[in-house]
């Protein structure tokens, strides 16, 4: 067992180098250029005198070279000195294994990166004996929690069970693991073992290196990951379903293609619907390059359906298909409650409003006017949002039902106008804190302008204002007067200004609600708004902004990413969830969380599309809910992890990487005294070949 | 005394003549040329003495005015009759082939030395000789005056090639045993033998009382040793080769050439044999002059 052993034997062939310095004497004493002279007579005497002391400095300059190459080789080689005990202290080895999506990458007539790393794992875990411990930390352990164990048998069986998943890279919190339980292994000798295709986004360099720090003292840390080469993969980067502007029936369905390797991917791309195929195209797409598609379906609204876009395969198919759902056509239900129209549309604060919020079939919502004096009779809860075109004082029970909406959750949106009163928002709940004040604007006989400004984009009710190209120019609009708040609560989100500087856009959250009060007319009476280009995408956002959202937010799911909805309300909440994806059904019962309740759903180990029954007292309701691999994962880049504190392994080599990390343990490393060495003969050649080329070695 | 040159005689443009006599004639009369009132000027014919005439004298020796003086018939003697045999020794070792002056090797140098002290001397009177040797064997021609004499000379010298390693110690110990008049002994070697014998040669010439004139012919690149690189030096005359790292040898090289020199030097000031080190790149007057003086001295 004792003796030295290399950690990087490949180097040793640089030994073959030792030849150059002689072969460069050889080949010099050969170039030497004869010059017929008149007698050797006063160089003989010159070559008495100096000749035996400047050969043997040549001898010593080339003995020099030869042993500065050798030490280097033998240095790179890392030697490894281990007494000739055998018995070496127990030892604790971690195995970090990256089971990602990008591990399945395989390349053609090979095997995959995820099988590479399992053969590296066994031949790690070969060498231990019972004395020692070990443990497999994956990044998708699934129910099975990893443990440090002696029983090195069953950690080979878990390496030997391991299939490629499609779930991302949480690299760091598998590290954690191995680190917490290297921290508590009773094992004289530690070792850390991350094996990982360092796909970049996956490796956040930093953070991870910190979190390297935390290593319990003395671990040895290996990397062993792929070398670079260059592969082919083209990603479904992301699939948008838009309404068919057409017809507004169908659908436009924009598939977003990417190219994340370094070479160029020819494909083709293959639009299902329902499992039939509806489109297809061939795509070339250079190595960095992306590309948009975009496909009209214009019989797609009818009901809810399921896409699925497919690419041809590449050297990783996991992230080739993308499923998405054309949903059935079904507007957002708003309430706009309005006093009595008067004879004049013009003067009417609800007649633009309800045709900006329903400009015609496609229109995402659908408005329905109401008095305030029938609101009361109305059922709130259905409602996408809730609307008060003039705020006028409300009868005391419509009050009641906008707060109790609020509070809820529901959202309402409030314009101020000629009408309202101070007192108007005290009415519904004096804990909102608004109290509206004086006209601002037009006086008599004079004319004044404002304009909106200081727009909160950021805000979700203004920000997709922005995000449209050419962007909602809403600062066009004139203002001619509007109403001042004599109070605000201080939680109040001013999300835009009068140019005047007063409140023009405010939000307030009353219980679980929130409320948005824009403070001019909803109708040309006091601005031009409404017949501004902006008015109706203006409308939709904030209404869309005020929507209450459900305990599924997320529009997609990811495979292995564990899933929890929460319901605030445990009163709203389902009695229980069954969870149905492919072959996959699960029953999942509710648990108390705060005053609501959720449900852990688990993880989903395939793509598809996952069907939730919400079960409740007397009535259930159906959610689809796509679920894809996470598109970052099909992005080939390789972090270069500059500042890993390890040693790196290819994991190409299983035995070579076995070795070189058996080779360090309980052993001294020559390989930095080496290269000290080499680095002082290489410095004292150079001094002597210098001393000898000037001459300073004759006297 | 330094003469002003009316034309700048290199060696380089010398090497291009083709006839050596011509070539003498250029060094000498441009050298010469440069002289003003030459104190050299006429020493070579000076009255000695009268004797009485004796039949079968030449009569153009015969003393007309001292005949219309006295009625007796003199003979005039000269000193011309005792004009110095000038022994040029002229080294043809193969280390003399060397030369890193374009067209001029240290022999053909000290050739065209050679022949313009031959000429120079011829002018002056005095009878010029010539030994050149070497291991390859030795060639020359004794002092003897005359025009006649002076053409076979410079034959000789064109006929020269440098070759064989020098034997400069032996031929100065067998020029001093052989020569039985004193006289001028001009050397022209690079020297290049064993020092101590060298020296011992020129002491022996001293002692048999001819003049020495000892001129040190080196090429540039001796004197400086100007190489830089790792170069394979090979023996002119033997043919060994010997690999150095010149840059880093130089030092070393011009310490033990200086020594010699001055070694050399020092030896001939002690003998009282005139040293001069002839550079290959540099115009002969120089030693020319040297020569002259010598001359002039060795008379008084």
């Amino acid at each position: 067992m004792g003796g030295f052993s290399f950690l990087f034997p490949a180097f040793l062939a640089g030994l073959a180098a030792l030849a150059l310095p002689i072969l460069i004497h050889l080949i010099h004493r050969k170039k030497s250029k004869v010059l017929p002279f008149s007698s050797l007579r006063f160089l003989r005497l010159v070559e008495k005198r100096i000749a035996r002391r400047r050969r043997l400095e040549e001898y010593l300059v080339l003995l020099l070279r030869a042993l500065a190459l050798a030490f280097l080789a033998l240095g790179l080689a890392a030697p490894v000195f281990r007494n000739g005990t055998g018995s070496r202290m127990s030892l604790a080895r971690v195995l970090v294994l990256d089971d990602s999506m990008s591990m399945s990458l395989t390349p053609p007539g090979g095997s995959s990166l995820l099988e590479k790393a399992k053969e590296t794992a066994l031949a790690l875990l070969a060498p231990l004996t019972s004395r020692d411990s070990a443990a497999l930390v994956t990044l998708h352990p699934g129910k099975e929690e990893p443990v440090l164990t002696r029983n090195i048998s069953r950690v080979k069986e878990s390496v030997l069970r391991l299939r490629p998943t499609l779930g991302d890279t949480p690299l760091n919190e598998a590290i954690r693991k191995g680190i917490s339980l290297l921290a508590e292994a009773p094992a004289a000798e530690k070792d850390l073992v991350i094996l990982t295709d360092r796909q970049a986004g996956a490796v956040k360099e930093v953070r991870t290196s910190k979190l390297l720090e935390r290593l319990p003292k003395g671990t040895r840390l290996f990397l062993a990951s792929p070398r670079d080469r260059a592969a082919a993969n083209l990603t479904i980067r992301s699939v948008l379903v838009r309404p068919l502007p057409s017809s507004g029936r169908g659908h436009r369905v924009l598939v977003s293609l990417v190219n994340r390797s370094g070479l160029e991917v020819q494909a083709t791309l293959t639009l299902e619907v329902d499992g039939a195929a509806r489109a297809g195209k061939e795509v070339q797409v250079p190595p960095g390059g992306a590309l948009e598609l975009s496909f009209d379906l214009p019989d797609t609204g009818e009901k809810e359906r399921v896409g699925l876009a497919r690419l041809s395969g590449d050297e990783l198919p996991g992230d080739d298909r993308r499923w998405f759902l054309l949903p059935k056509r079904s507007p957002l239900p708003v309430l706009v409650i309005s006093g009595a129209p008067p004879a004049v549309p013009r003067l009417d604060p609800a007649f633009y409003l309800v045709r900006a919020l329903g400009p015609g079939e496609e229109s995402t919502l659908s408005p329905e006017r109401t008095t305030p004096a029938e609101a009361a009779s109305r059922d709130f809860s259905s409602l996408g949002a809730l609307v008060l075109a003039d705020s006028l004082p409300l009868p005391a029970e419509t009050a009641l039902a906008v707060r109790k909406y609020l509070e809820r959750g529901g959202g309402v949106l409030a314009f101020l106008g000629p009408g309202t009163e101070e007192d108007t928002f005290d009415r519904i709940s004096p804990d909102l804190g608004i109290r509206v004040g004086t006209v601002a604007g037009d006086q008599e006989g004079e004319t004044r302008t404002f304009h909106l400004t200081a727009l909160d984009l950021r805000h979700p009710a203004l920000a997709p204002l922005g995000a449209t190209s050419p962007p909602v120019r809403l600062g066009l609009a004139r203002i001619f007067r509007y109403r001042r708040f004599s109070r605000l609560p201080k939680p109040a989100r001013i999300l835009a200004r009068f140019s005047g500087g007063d409140p023009a856009l405010v939000e307030v959250r009353c219980g679980k609600g929130r409320l948005l009060v824009f403070a001019s007319t909803a109708n040309p009476e006091w601005n031009d708004l409404a017949w501004r280009v902006s008015y109706v995408p203006f409308l939709h956002s904030l209404v869309h902004a005020l929507a209450p959202k459900g305990p599924l937010g997320g529009e997609e799911w990811f495979p292995e990413r564990p899933m929890t909805l929460t319901w605030p309300d445990r009163r709203e909440a389902p009695l229980e969830i069954l969870l149905s994806a492919g072959a996959l059904r699960r029953r999942v019962e509710g648990r108390p969380s705060g005053g609501g309740m959720e449900f852990p759903l688990g993880v989903l180990h395939r793509p598809g599309i996952a069907e939730l029954e919400l079960r409740g007292r007397g009535r259930s309701s159906r959610i689809r809910i796509p679920v894809n691999v996470d598109p970052a994962e099909g992005d080939l880049e390789r972090d270069p992890w500059k500042d890993f504190p390890g040693l790196r392994i290819p994991l190409e080599e299983p035995a070579s990487a076995a070795e070189r990390v058996e080779a360090g343990l309980q052993g001294l490393s020559l390989a930095d005294p080496l290269l000290v060495l080499a680095i002082l003969f290489l410095l004292g050649e150079g001094l002597l070949s210098r001393r000898i080329a000037f001459g300073g070695g004759g006297e | 005394m330094t003469p002003s040159h009316g034309r700048l005689l290199t060696p380089q443009a010398l090497a291009r003549l083709a006839n050596l006599q011509l070539v003498a004639r250029e060094i000498v009369e441009g050298f010469l040329s440069g002289l003003h009132r030459s104190p050299y000027h006429g020493f070579s014919i000076e009255f000695a003495e009268y004797r009485d005439y004796v039949k079968g004298d030449d009569l153009r020796y015969l003393d007309w005015k001292a005949y219309g003086k006295s009625d007796r018939l003199y003979i005039k003697k000269f000193h011309s009759e005792t004009n110095t045999a000038v022994r040029i020794l002229l080294d043809r070792s193969g280390s003399m082939a060397f030369s890193s002056v374009e067209g001029v090797t240290k022999f053909r140098y000290a050739l065209f030395l050679a022949a313009a002290l031959a000429f120079v001397a011829s002018r002056q009177q005095d009878a010029p000789g010539v030994l050149a040797f070497s291991s390859e064997g030795t060639r020359g021609l004794p002092p003897k005056g005359g025009q006649g004499h002076l053409l076979d000379l410079f034959r000789l010298l064109e006929e020269l090639e440098p070759a064989g390693e020098t034997t400069l110690a032996p031929t100065l110990h067998a020029v001093a045993e052989s020569a039985g008049r004193r006289s001028l002994v001009v050397v022209l070697s690079d020297l290049l033998d064993e020092p101590d014998e060298v020296l011992s040669g020129l002491r022996h010439l001293r002692f048999k009382g001819h003049e020495v004139l000892l001129f040190h012919v080196l090429d540039p690149a001796e004197i400086q040793f100007p190489y830089t690189e790792l170069l394979d030096f090979q023996d002119l005359e033997t043919g060994e080769r010997l690999q150095v790292h010149a840059f880093s040898w130089r030092r070393n090289y011009l310490k033990e050439l200086k020594e010699f020199a001055d070694r050399v030097r020092r030896v001939c000031s002690q003998a009282r044999v005139e040293y001069h080190l002839a550079r290959t790149d540099r115009p002969f007057d120089l030693y020319l002059a040297g020569y002259l003086h010598k001359r002039s001295t060795g008379r008084r």
